[in-house]
């Protein structure tokens, strides 16, 4: 029959075994176009198309090619077969078209003009949703939908417009035009070749028209994952490396010269970022995806060139009237930040999806990052679905489930947690607490490696490796070493909070984590801390969820280790750290670091072991690698020694004050009761009630959890239940000596609840509804009550924008401290070790003794050895007046310098409305007995400190000449000056042996003087004036353990791959090539 | 109740109780300061304050007792309100005494003693030249002291030494109490004591021509050594131990002779009305109870001898009581002059001994408490003789002391299985009694 249709040429591209080609091609068979032929192109292995094809429509053409070199390709094949057609519908083998699309299609496309008609293209199973209505482009080559995900169809969309793009799967194209464009690029085997021959056709002037009336039902099965990709040189990409690879190639070609600069610099700036997520979220195939597609295109630079000469001669549109084409703004940006809020950090991450996409369009309760599916990867936390009960009885509530009201809930946690420090940014410092001015970055390294210390009345003991710890930091800062305490105060606890987040990942929901995070703020610890300025205990704030999450990925609690450690690694070598070896090195880094600060932290893997044991005599898991709890922590604390030498040597000549080094003891009067303990108190914050909600929320969920959690809740109970039982001896004082610091106990019971609360809300949304005894809503109702009352303190704390840190302290107040002009003097600070503004000895249950030079403490007094060595004489002396064994004390104390004795019952004064400060009385018979003493005159006396000055005060260093009264020589800053002839000079700095008196150039004869100062005599000599000073000669013995201390944390350093990292640098073989790890992993 | 396997719980419930009941059991408390205001043997320093020198009235002694077996080096320190600060040196032998006279080493006229051992073991007590008024040399100095018994009236003096030992200048209330109410005088408010200093305040400065004072000093800022010092005719007395406010206080000994005048004197510092009741026991005749209101804030006296009441004739026990808690003195004398006694705090160890050898005929120990105590006595110079005795309830134990006080034997200790016991020591002294002597040490 003779027509005088415009003849059309629909060819089908069939790959593998397209399960819908019959249908496709019998589809075009039905087709009510008059001029229409149908060429089947089976690309690559398909034999069996031919069959097929007669089977249902025995006059339809079939072309087979030998290989797949992908749909471009093929379709081009076909079109050159082809001869007069005036259009070519491109169809792919899983799709249905209606009856009248091709002639809707033509007849659009002779009435607009267009050079290319799209179809509207619905569900291949359920025709009433949309799946593209034509689509666009943003300029950097992302296709943007023009319809909602899942929209259905009705009628709404069924307006004929221009669009940017046809998307594949049935798309006409005029014939001259095809040509023109020299039709598919073969470069580009699947994916994207739509978006490449619109841009180009746009580029060449051809309008793109959807035409909504013409529908085709799309399978999309390789979108799907129906079907892998096998043209050749896409089958080993992902999908999402051909998406990326095509839409550069896109760009780099589709515009200008000067456009496409710029245009590809912002897209490498865009790619970086993403770069930057992916790295951070381990998404290791965008990773490669991205990487690739700059490979790719550094590697076709060829092509490249060929593509823009040609476009040069086709291009009819500026480059800005083409930008007026597309959408506006950058489409990933748009699409990541609406993924985001809408369904979640895991779904935005995955905008170029690679499997199941329609999964995005669902909204089911337990999908995205609701509890439900974010639970656990394991399945045994996934008893949810076992019980047949939940679903009818119990549906957990919804509230926070949502990825886009967790963002909020946790913007809103941090908008007043920066409320709440937003004070600690730029206030004064007070001197309270260990908040004493860090002395430089230089100085302090030299505090870690000194011979000599000015604690006491001066030591020779190794310094501290706190210093060590803080120089360190202090490197990271360029030695603003002003900003180290700031950023221990601001950031500690939630780095602690993101710790505890952490700690639960993988077991409970992403509520129930954030929900943990919060109880971790809002425990009264953390502020107190801050409140007091105790920066030793905030660094162990903000490790100690990081330690439990390692003790218990060690001792093999359920749920922890989630996969089995990798096979032994050489040390030095990359995954090495991955290793059980390479764990168990970064659990001891970290309590070796902690420790550094504040030593007690021994005993919170202490705890943490005799918890999980307990828990296991009682109940134990089911695991076969669970390791000796007790070898285990004897490998931590044994392997966490090394680390800490100078601590540990310091510890071995403390004797019988060895015990010191956890903690001084505290008066029990002011010691926090059990009540106080159980709420986490040991200050101004958490005395109120609703400090017990969170304790009680804690309980709660041990009674609800079950299987996993409960394995896990109990282990955390009995931590719990040991660290308040240590906590009681310690405060009670029962323990004696042994008085590990309080506040790092209640920072090990701050973590287990919040731990705990993460369990009690996963238990909520799991297990409750197993609790048979019929109080399962009253149970909820508690604990979702005390959990949203947390709410309440946590507000209340932020309210001073310091956490109620002082503004100042006593200290500070002491102005007459500067007694001495000239030979230096030292201040004796007593007082409850939980207030003196620096670290010190016991003296007494409840009163610390410390000495600070020349005024406050600094930075050259933050940490004490436990050996006091000569210092004993001071406390002894204390230690006799408190006796009533003496009323000189100022004597004694003048033999070491001391001019200015200050007890302090608060480290701040307290007025009311403006400042308070934890009150804990020195015992009063301290006062009294200072009060009797018949050569110390009190000189100052408030409720927070009383201040007595040494009548018999002579100087750290004097002279003593015949007939005169001893005065003190040489100055405060150093101990060099004019020395009298024939005088006794004595100097109160220990070891009397560290030091020698050199006068005008030669060294005095040195006598000791109590067993510990040193005595020189000078002699008459014909100089008018004679120069001395106080020279320390001490071989540095400190230094080298310091040294080798360092060396040690730098050489483990090294074991986590950087030895082999850095191999190149000792063998020199730096131009050697490096092989691809495919490659080396073969050979 | 499946989820909670009984064992954990269980084994978590007993640790926690474990920590509760630690919790309550050993629950630490700030230690208070000792109040106690007497010497010990293990002090290493004593103060004695408001002696005289002979330019006011008579010269006041001090007198140190060696009771270690090691010689003892002692440095003294005098000061005085008109004369400059003066130290001295004194060796002591082992068990050895020496006396020392303040006023011949200053000018002053009153003289607050400061005295500082090498060691412990030394004792000291202050007395007048005469013999009068032996009164324990005090180890610390206090914040609050109270004393009964003041004169004014003409004839009297009643005076307060106060002595700062310390650095410290010292600042001090002085608050009194008469029969007619309380006065507190605006020069007796905020007065200071420079450290290691010594000022004697005359009460009749501002309390003018009153009987039966009672003060009460409290030190604002610093610790003093307060001694009352009553000039009564020609008799004066020291008094160093404060009297402390009590519920009941036990005087062990006081004189009922004919001719014998004997009062104790009440003080009610408090804002309500007391009423005192007073049980004389003479241990022949029964026992004799009346009752003294003492109003708020005031003073009163319970009168013993003469008192139509009470047989006369010897020594009687008596026992002040009141719901509220006073300060009381004991007055004692005959025609001329009162002898000034303070309440003794019970305790269980009591030390008796005469440096000065005045010649003691009596000491009487009484049990406080309702139950039968054991007294165990010591000499502390002749090896380990020791004599066990048994005071009933409320009963009283004469000793004549005989050798008790005589060389070799420097002093002697009592000592009770609990902390109810007082002494008084009686001189010898016609009318029987009338010169009552606290003991040199009780703790």
């Amino acid at each position: 029959m003779e027509t005088r249709a415009p003849a059309v040429v629909a060819i089908v591209v069939t790959t593998d075994y397209g399960l819908g080609l019959e249908a496709t091609v019998a589809s075009l068979v039905d087709q009510d176009y008059p001029s229409l032929s149908v060429l089947v192109i089976g690309n690559g292995q398909a034999d069996q198309v031919p069959e097929r094809i007669a089977a249902v429509a025995p006059d339809v053409y079939v072309r087979l090619l030998d290989a797949n070199r992908g749909f471009a390709a093929a379709c081009n094949e076909g079109a050159l077969l082809v001869q007069g057609s005036a259009f070519f519908l491109f169809c792919h083998d899983d799709i249905r078209l209606d009856s009248d699309a091709v002639s809707i299609m033509v007849e659009a496309a002779y009435r607009t003009n267009a050079g290319i008609v799209t179809p509207k293209f619905v569900d291949y199973e359920d025709p009433m949703v949309l799946l593209h209505v034509g689509q666009t482009s943003d300029r950097f080559g992302s296709v943007k939908e023009r319809i909602e995900i899942g929209e259905i169809d009705h009628g709404q969309q069924d307006l004929e417009r221009d669009v940017f793009v046809a998307p594949g799967g049935a798309t006409l194209i005029r014939t001259d035009l095809f040509n023109t464009l020299r039709g598919f690029d073969p470069m580009l085997p699947a994916l994207g070749e739509d978006l490449d021959i619109c841009w180009r056709a746009q580029n060449a002037g051809a309008r793109i028209i959807v035409a909504p009336g013409a529908k085709v039902a799309h399978r999309e099965s390789i979108a799907r994952g129906e079907r892998p990709i096998s043209a050749l040189g896409a089958r080993r990409a992902s999908r999402q490396s051909l998406q990326r690879r095509h839409q550069l190639l896109v760009v780099a070609t589709g515009w200008g010269v000067w456009h496409t600069l710029w245009i590809l610099a912002q897209l490498f700036v865009l790619d970086v970022v993403e770069l930057g997520i992916s790295v951070v979220g381990r998404d290791r195939k965008r990773v490669r995806a991205i990487l690739g597609s700059w490979r790719w295109l550094a590697f076709h630079r060829r092509h490249i060139r060929d593509r823009r000469k040609h476009r040069k001669s086709i291009v009819a549109l500026t480059d800005s009237n083409l930008r007026r084409l597309q959408v506006p703004g950058v489409n990933r940006i748009k699409s990541f930040a609406n993924t985001l809020v809408r369904e979640g950090y895991d779904a935005a991450r995955g905008i170029l999806p690679e499997e199941e996409p329609e999964q995005r369009t669902e909204d089911r309760a337990d999908a995205g990052v609701g509890f439900g599916s974010t639970f656990s990867e394991n399945d045994e936390f996934d008893e949810i679905t076992e019980n047949p009960n939940f679903a009818l009885r119990h549906r957990p509530s919804k509230i926070f489930t949502s990825f886009r009201s967790q963002i909020l809930l946790i913007g809103a946690v941090f908008t007043f947690w920066a409320i709440g420090t937003r004070n600690l940014i730029s206030m004064h410092l007070p001197l309270v607490g260990r908040l004493a001015p860090l002395d430089s970055w230089w100085s302090t390294w030299r505090h870690f490696f000194a011979s000599w210390s000015p604690n006491g009345v001066g030591t020779g003991t190794p310094g501290m490796p706190g210093y060590g710890v803080i120089a360190f930091a202090g490197t990271f800062v360029f030695g603003r070493m002003g900003t180290l305490p700031r950023l221990a105060l601001i950031l500690a606890i939630p780095v602690g909070a993101i710790g505890v987040a952490r700690f639960l990942k993988y077991k409970v929901s992403n509520r129930a984590r954030i929900i943990a995070s919060i109880g971790y703020l809002a425990m009264p610890i953390g502020a107190n801390m801050i409140a007091q300025g105790r920066i030793d205990v905030l660094l162990v704030v903000a490790t100690t969820p990081f330690i439990l999450r390692r003790m218990f990925e060690l001792l093999d609690v359920p749920g922890f280790r989630l996969k089995p450690y990798s096979a032994a690694v050489p040390f030095g070598h990359r995954g090495w750290r991955t290793s059980e070896a390479g764990q168990r090195m970064m659990l001891v880094m970290l309590v070796a670091l902690s420790m550094a600060m504040a030593p007690a932290v021994a005993f919170i893997p202490l705890l943490i072991v005799a918890g999980v044991w307990l828990a296991r005599q009682f109940e134990p898991d089911e695991t076969d690698s669970a390791p000796s709890h007790w070898r285990l922590l004897g490998s931590v604390l044994g392997s966490t020694v090394w680390f800490l030498l100078p601590l540990v040597a310091n510890t071995l000549l403390a004797g019988r004050r060895a015990l010191e080094v956890f903690g001084l003891q505290r008066g029990g009067w002011s010691s926090p009761d059990l009540w106080s303990l159980i709420k986490g108190a040991d200050g101004g914050f958490g005395q109120a009630w609703w400090f017990y909600l969170l304790p009680i929320a804690a309980l709660l969920g041990l009674i609800i959890s079950r299987q996993a959690r409960r394995a896990v809740a109990t282990k955390l109970a009995s931590i719990y239940v040991l660290t308040l039982l240590l906590s009681v001896l310690v405060s009670r004082g029962t323990l004696g000596p042994l008085a590990p610091d309080l506040d790092v106990l209640l920072v090990l019971q701050a973590a287990v609840v919040a731990a705990l609360v993460g369990v009690a809300i996963s238990s909520l949304e799991h297990d409750i509804t197993a609790v048979k005894f019929g109080l399962h809503r009253l149970i909820a109702t508690a604990l979702v009550a005390s959990i949203a009352l947390t709410a309440i303190p946590f507000m209340l704390d932020s309210s001073s924008g310091r956490f109620d840190l002082p503004t100042t302290s006593v200290a500070e107040s002491l102005g007459q401290l500067s007694s001495s002009p000239s030979g230096g003097f030292r201040v004796l600070w007593l007082g409850d070790p939980s207030v003196l503004p620096l670290a010190g000895w016991s003296v007494a249950p409840g009163v610390a003794a410390a000495t600070s030079m020349n005024g406050l403490p600094g930075g050259a007094t933050l940490f004490t050895p436990p050996d006091s060595g000569a210092s004993d004489l001071v406390l002894t002396a204390v230690r006799q007046a408190m006796n009533g064994a003496t009323v000189q004390l100022g004597a004694v104390l003048a033999e070491a310098g001391i001019s200015t004795v200050v007890v302090l019952n608060s480290g701040a004064p307290n007025f009311a409305g403006v400042q308070s400060s934890p009150v804990r009385n020195a015992p009063n018979i301290l006062v009294a007995a200072l009060g009797h003493q018949t050569d110390l005159s009190l000189s100052l006396q408030t409720p927070s400190e009383e201040t007595f000055s040494n009548l018999k005060f002579k100087g750290i260093v004097w002279a003593k000449q015949a007939r005169q009264a001893s005065a003190p020589i040489f100055s405060n800053v150093t101990f060099s000056g004019e020395v009298p002839q024939n005088a006794i000079v004595h100097a109160a700095l220990a070891p009397a042996g560290a030091f020698s008196l050199d006068v005008n150039g030669k060294p005095v004869a040195r006598a000791l003087r109590h067993g510990w100062g040193a005595i020189y005599k000078t002699s008459s000599s014909t100089a008018s004036v004679n120069i001395g000073s106080l020279v320390l000669h001490q071989f540095p013995l400190n230094g080298l353990l310091a040294g080798f201390s360092l060396a040690l944390w730098f050489v483990v350093w090294l074991g986590f791959g950087w030895i082999q990292r850095l191999e190149w640098i000792f063998t020199f073989r730096g131009s050697r090539k490096i092989q691809p790890r495919r490659a080396r992993e073969k050979s | 109740m499946k989820f909670i396997r009984l064992n954990l719980a269980t084994a978590l419930a007993a640790i926690f109780l474990l920590a509760t009941l630690v919790n309550y059991v050993q629950h630490p408390s700030n230690p208070g300061i000792s109040t106690a205001s007497s010497l010990g043997t293990n002090a290493t320093v004593l103060y004695c304050t408001g002696l005289s020198s002979t330019k006011h009235h008579e010269s006041g002694l001090v007198t140190f007792q060696n009771t270690s077996g090691e010689k003892r080096s002692i440095t003294i320190s005098v000061s005085s309100p008109d004369a400059k600060i003066v130290s001295t040196k004194l060796i002591l032998g082992a068990y050895r005494s020496k006396t020392f006279d303040p006023s011949t080493v200053s000018a002053g006229s009153y003289f607050g003693v400061s005295a500082q051992f090498n060691g412990t073991g030394v004792i000291a007590q202050e007395s007048l030249m005469s013999g009068q008024s032996v009164t324990p040399c005090i180890s610390s100095g206090s914040r609050q002291w109270f004393g009964a018994g003041f004169d004014t009236t003409v004839g009297s003096l009643g005076a307060l030494s106060v002595y700062n030992p310390t650095g410290t200048p010292a600042v001090l209330n002085i608050v009194a109490f008469t029969p007619t109410g309380y006065v507190a005088p605006a020069p007796f408010q905020g007065l200071s004591v420079l450290g290691h200093a010594e000022n004697l305040i005359d009460l009749g400065s501002q309390i003018v021509d009153r009987a039966d004072i009672a003060v009460r000093v409290t030190v604002l800022r610093g610790s003093l050594v307060v001694a009352g010092v009553q000039e009564s005719g020609s008799t004066q007395s020291i008094l160093t131990e404060s009297s402390q406010p009590q519920l009941a206080v036990t005087y062990p000994a006081i004189s009922t002779a004919a001719s014998a005048y004997s009062v104790i004197r009440l003080a009610n510092s408090q804002n309500r009305d007391a009423l005192a009741h007073v049980l004389v026991d003479d241990g022949v005749y029964g026992k004799v109870n009346f009752t003294v209101p003492v109003a708020a804030y005031s003073t009163a006296e319970a009168r013993i001898s003469p008192n139509t009441a009470i047989a006369a004739g010897g020594l009687v026990s008596v026992t002040v009581k009141s719901k509220r808690p006073l300060s009381s003195s004991l007055l004692t004398g005959a025609t001329k002059g009162l002898t000034w006694l303070t309440s003794s705090t019970s305790s269980s160890v009591v030390v008796v001994t005469d440096p000065l050898k005045l010649g003691y005929s009596n000491l009487v120990l009484a049990n406080t408490s309702n139950k039968a105590i054991t007294v165990t006595e010591t000499q502390l110079n002749a090896g380990a003789l020791q004599t066990t005795y048994t005071l009933k309830a409320h009963g009283t134990l004469s000793f004549a002391t005989g050798t008790r006080l005589t060389a070799p034997n420097i002093a002697t200790e009592f000592k009770a299985n609990s902390p109810v016991l007082v002494a008084t020591m009686i001189r010898a002294s016609t009318p029987l009694g009338i010169y009552p002597i606290a003991p040199l040490y009780s703790r």
